[in-house]
């Protein structure tokens, strides 16, 4: 590039830097984001691979259970005879091999509270060969007696407890311990967020397997010099049916491969999402304060061109200040990525989605992806812009300048109009034959073509807006009217960016809400108990608690029927499944499911996508390998807290020795002294550790807040799109007061008092932020009303609802944040001497 | 130029005045830099007269325009419109006392691009809420010769219209004083004498009272009394000037 055109752009880079500002902002806030987002799945990755690379590093081969019932990162894996360790302790190679039972308990503080965190309540066995186990003692001893037991420090410091302290573990049934040892993990304090109990072997087959003849896997190290593949193979040879081995550096790639696609792709992808869109609007704003810079800078442009510049010479002057702009704004938004990834993660914990993270991960290659990614949206958001300035003609530089009216053509808005009716028209179709490929391609488009026509759009709004305002503010709101009218393109593309972010927060909405509406409608219909026992909170995470429970509340009196439903994985006709395991017979009482004695209860989602209907037979195999073919005894419409499958308890523990449950759902007998019932078993609950007791509408209360959870974190994440589009308006409006000067001069000299000169940008800010508010919330409303529909005819059974005092309150904060927007400049607008502004030029 | 004057003019001359300075000064910037635009002006401006003001370039004559039209305060000495010391009126008042007493015309940029003809006019009005009746606004149109443009933007109006516009705009609230500013300082002579007959038939027709930059001898020629500037102080001043007369006065101001 020729060495004026580089030193011309830097300098007027400079001089201008103050009307850049937002550019820079917008460029600096999206590329902050991405780079939050980036570094914060940087973080997890980083954490799960540390985590499973320590666990397995000193393992060369695993033997466990071939049968494989769960996809994603919870290895469930039924249990394996204990006489195969012999068998792999005399196969050729194996230095040393151990056996160990895993599974979950919960640790009582010395303050007699749970100790909860973010991640699982794991429990295993204490190995003391140090290559098999890695965890290491930093206090105390390893555990001797079945009462033993070593727990991670984080636990101990939380609960308070040192060697020699004696406490309840609830494995899940309650066990009284002395802990012996505290044990740090690969030099942590504990396993990312889950805590850690270790028992004896002997313990561990009493309290977690209940079976002193099984154990959950065996962890194998080889004599020096002997290849994992070999060992494997010469392990293998050794080893029953159903019962496998795997080598160690494959055991860790493989999970951590599956935690790859499975949950870290959904997570990272759902990430992603928001980070497209933050930066889609960070893209409309970025244009949209280019072409009111680049419009400002008419003359001079054609004065570079009297001068000589070629078009081409103006045109690469134009995106190289844009790509160094570009630059600026994405180095200073990594920097501030950290800071962001940071702050997502205490978001995230503060909605209730924490995240086991230490510290942040930012790698190089992150970063050179924001920045990169920075840039290239810059360029290209400014490019038409660019192309459109460079082809100023030089006669411009005599002439006076011209107002921006670039939304001339006819064309647009003829097609603007045919790209929304056929997207719209799509969305629609695509709900009624609940198509979510059409649904979701139609709504983009529509969008697209509301984009298209906005100018067309504000121009039609802003007159309507004209005859509509009256009285004292006449005057002043008709100037802004006209203001709004002499570039509406302008105008529409800083409402637009608004309108993305409004329209997708009013979605949600609408799909929250008629979730909600529909999880109340269903399992208030469905649910015909009185009380429910859960786990209530992380304090269990996946595990649930003792069956006991379910046992002693059915004995209370007053109870008639005490359904303890628990959460398992097992293959059903080939694919791995969550799926909820309960007694048919008493589940029938306290739902409107009666299936039957042996028999399973599908929802009708899953039984409409294979074609099942009451009497189909299904293949479900379990944890121990075996496959049994049921017949299905009820269908269901689908609702949390059930899983699409329910699986009858008494086939299910034929499996499964150990099954947990994770509610327990009470009906009472007529007449039953409620209170005294409630008493009764909330006594119960405190036995074992606390669980929490509620009563029918908390417990439909609390499934709903559940399900919400997600949308709340939705929020969180759209809402920096709205504050990038809010930054565009404040930005546009800002350039466009110092564009008019001289206008805002004359009307002072003509009479008009600051108030009114302030008011008059406030209602064009106004008129801008209810542009893109109001549109947004329609296309809102009516993709939220798309896809429940989508869904709701594929079976989902969801209800539309519409949250209207939720969307009035955005189109309200949609107009506040408008005249947020505005108050700064018009406050400068209003600030300014009459006399300057005659005087300029 | 030797246009016919029309007659009234002599009966307006001994009439009270509308506006004054006293020993008005204004210095712009502080120390060495500082630069005296009026030094100790002392003037008054006849109600119902034409006055011209004229001199050469940076001799004070906007930086007057702007002291008496409540654009700018002086650094001493006082201004008056009618009885009113300006001085003692703070910014919510020196506002509302331009857009309904006081009426201006600028060189150029007079008019706000996004309104029509008609609701530029109207516009000082209906800031200070005051409501004007069509037929009110009509009249004035006509008075500029502008009947059938009154919806045109400015960007449709020739120089000569738009600045017949402001005219129009200035006269429409009946304000005590006009003030214009090299009004016709774009415009060529035809479009200039319809600006200055415009305004020298508010003094004479309508009774108001204007004060009017000019450069142009020819302008002056229009006005009743001729207010001569130099270095910030008042050099002279002329009654029933002619062409000839303003010319020469100029030669001697200049050297
Ligand atoms: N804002 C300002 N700051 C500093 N000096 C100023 C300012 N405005 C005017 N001046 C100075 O005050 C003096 C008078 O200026 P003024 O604009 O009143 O002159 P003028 O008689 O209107 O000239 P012209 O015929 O060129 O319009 C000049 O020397 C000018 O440089
Ligand atoms: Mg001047």
């Amino acid at each position: 590039m020729s060495a004026p055109v580089v030193r011309v752009t830097l300098r007027g880079l400079w001089f201008r830097r103050r009307r850049l500002v937002g550019l820079f902002v917008a460029v600096f806030l999206g590329v902050a984001f991405l780079a939050g987002i980036l570094g914060l799945s940087a973080t997890m990755t980083d954490a799960i691979d540390t985590s499973y690379q320590t666990a397995n590093r000193g393992v060369d081969a695993i033997v466990r259970s071939g049968t494989e019932v769960a996809s994603g990162a919870d290895e469930i894996r039924g249990p394996i005879p204990v006489s195969v360790l012999d068998a792999v302790r005399s196969a050729p190679g194996v230095a040393d091999a151990q056996a160990e039972a895993k599974g979950a308990a919960t640790i009582t503080g010395a303050d007699g509270k749970l100790v909860t965190g973010l991640g699982p309540r794991d429990a295993g066995t204490w190995i003391a060969d140090a290559a098999l186990n890695p965890w290491r003692i930093v206090a105390g001893s390893a555990p001797r007696g079945p009462a033993d037991i070593v727990i991670d420090r984080a636990s101990a410091t939380a609960g308070h407890l040192t060697p020699g302290s004696t406490t309840t573990v609830y494995a899940p049934d309650p066990v009284r311990v002395t802990v012996t040892g505290i044990a740090t993990y690969g030099g942590q304090d504990a396993n990312g967020g889950s805590s850690y109990v270790a028992f004896t072997l002997a313990g561990a087959q009493r309290y977690l397997l209940g079976d002193s003849g099984a154990v959950s896997d065996i962890v194998v190290r080889a004599d020096t010099g002997v290849a994992e593949d070999s060992l494997v193979a010469a392990i293998g040879a050794a080893l029953p049916d159903g019962v496998e081995a795997v080598g160690g550096r494959q055991a860790t790639r493989d999970q951590i491969a599956t935690v790859d696609d499975g949950f870290l792709k959904f997570f990272k992808a759902f990430l992603d999402i928001f980070a497209g869109i933050a930066l889609l609007v960070a893209a409309l704003s970025i244009h949209n304060t280019f072409s009111v810079v680049a419009a400002g800078r008419a003359r001079e442009l054609a004065l570079l061109r009297v001068l000589g510049a070629r078009r081409s010479q103006a045109l690469r002057g134009l995106v190289l200040e844009a790509a160094v702009l570009g630059l600026v704004g994405s180095v200073a938004g990594v920097a501030a990525g950290y800071g962001m990834a940071a702050g997502l993660k205490g978001a995230f914990a503060g909605l209730g989605l924490p995240l086991p993270l230490h510290g942040v991960v930012f790698t190089v290659a992150d970063a050179l992806i924001a920045v990169g990614v920075g840039v290239v949206v810059t360029v290209v958001a400014t490019l038409s812009t660019a192309v459109r300035a460079s082809r100023t003609p030089p006669l411009a530089a005599l002439t006076a300048v011209a107002v921006d009216t670039s939304a001339a053509s006819r064309a647009r808005p003829v097609a603007g109009l045919a790209v929304t009716a056929a997207g719209a028209a799509g969305t629609a179709f695509g709900a009624a034959g609940s198509s979510d490929v059409v649904t979701g391609v139609a709504a983009v488009a529509t969008l697209v073509g509301l984009i298209i026509l906005g100018p067309a759009t504000c121009a039609w709004a802003a007159r309507a807006a004209g005859r509509f305002l009256g009285g004292a503010n006449r005057v002043n709101a008709r100037i802004a009217q006209r203001n709004v009218l002499r570039s509406p393109a302008r105008v529409a593309s800083a409402g637009a960016a608004l309108m993305v972010g409004v329209a997708l927060v009013a979605m949600f909405a609408v799909i929250g809400a008629s979730i909600s509406a529909s999880t109340t409608g269903t399992l208030g219909a469905m649910f015909t108990g009185d009380l429910v026992v859960s786990g209530g909170g992380s304090a269990y995470g996946n595990s649930g608690f003792s069956p006991q429970v379910a046992t002693r509340v059915a004995a209370v009196p007053g109870v008639g029927t005490a359904a303890g439903v628990g959460t398992g994985q097992a293959r059903i006709a080939g694919t791995a499944q969550t799926v909820t395991v309960a007694d048919p017979v008493a589940l029938a009482r306290a739902f409107t499911i009666a299936a039957g004695a042996g028999r399973l209860a599908v929802s009708r989602t899953v039984a409409e996508e294979h074609g099942w209907h009451t009497g189909s037979r299904v293949d479900v195999t379990f944890v121990d390998g075996r496959t049994e073919t049921l017949p299905i005894g009820a269908l269901y419409r689908p609702t949390a807290p059930l899983s699409d499958y329910i699986v009858p308890a008494d086939v299910w523990s034929a499996h499964n020795p150990r099954q947990l449950v994770s509610a327990v759902y009470v009906v009472t007998t007529p007449g039953a002294d409620t209170g005294a019932v409630r008493a009764a078993v909330t006594s119960i609950a405190g036995e074992y550790g606390g669980l929490a007791v509620a009563g029918r509408a908390k417990f439909v209360d609390d499934t709903v807040a559940g399900a919400s959870t997600l949308l709340n974190v939705v929020y969180v994440m759209l809402a920096l799109a709205v504050v990038i589009a809010i930054l565009g308006i404040a930005n546009t409006l800002a350039l466009a007061v110092a564009e008019r000067y001289r206008e805002i001069g004359l009307l002072r000299a003509v009479g008009a008092g600051r108030a009114q000169v302030r008011r008059i940008i406030q209602w064009e800010a106004l008129l801008t932020a209810a542009l893109g508010t109001v549109s947004g919330t329609v296309l809102g409303v009516f993709f939220g009303w798309a896809l429940s529909s989508t869904t709701s005819n594929s079976g989902g059974g969801e209800v539309f609802a519409v949250p209207w005092v939720r969307i009035a309150l955005i189109v309200l904060i949609g107009a506040l944040a408008g005249l947020v927007a505005g108050s700064r400049p018009a406050r400068r607008a209003a600030r300014l001497d009459p006399l300057v502004a005659i005087a300029s030029e | 130029m030797s246009q016919t004057r029309p007659s009234g003019r002599q009966a307006t001359l001994v009439a009270d005045v509308a506006a004054r300075t006293e020993a008005a000064s204004k210095v712009y910037g502080r120390g060495g830099s500082a630069v005296t635009a009026l030094d100790g002006v002392t003037v008054d401006f006849p109600a119902g007269a034409f006055t011209a003001v004229m001199g050469p370039s940076g001799s004070g004559k906007s930086t007057l325009m702007h002291c008496l039209a409540g654009l700018d305060r002086t650094t001493a000495g006082k201004v008056y419109l009618g009885d009113v010391d300006l001085g003692t009126l703070d910014e919510r008042r020196l506002t509302a006392l331009r857009r309904t007493r006081i009426g201006f015309v600028f060189q150029s940029f007079n008019l706000l691009p996004t309104l029509s003809a008609a609701e530029n006019i109207s516009l000082p009005a209906e800031l200070a809420g005051i409501r004007l009746d069509a037929a009110r606004v009509d009249r004035v149109i006509d008075a500029v010769g502008l009947r059938g443009r009154s919806a045109h933007r400015p960007s449709q109006l020739s120089g000569g219209q738009q600045q017949r516009v402001a005219v129009a705009r200035a006269l429409v609230t009946d304000p005590d004083l006009i003030v214009a500013d090299e009004p016709t300082g774009n415009l060529d002579s035809r479009a200039s004498g319809d600006v200055l007959g415009l305004l020298r038939s508010a003094v004479t027709d309508f009774g108001r009272t204007v004060v009017m930059v000019t450069h142009d001898p020819g302008a002056a020629g229009y006005a009743d009394r001729v207010v001569f500037l130099a270095d910030g102080r008042i050099a002279d001043v002329m009654t029933e000037p002619t062409a000839d007369r303003v010319l020469d006065a100029m030669k001697g101001l200049t050297r």
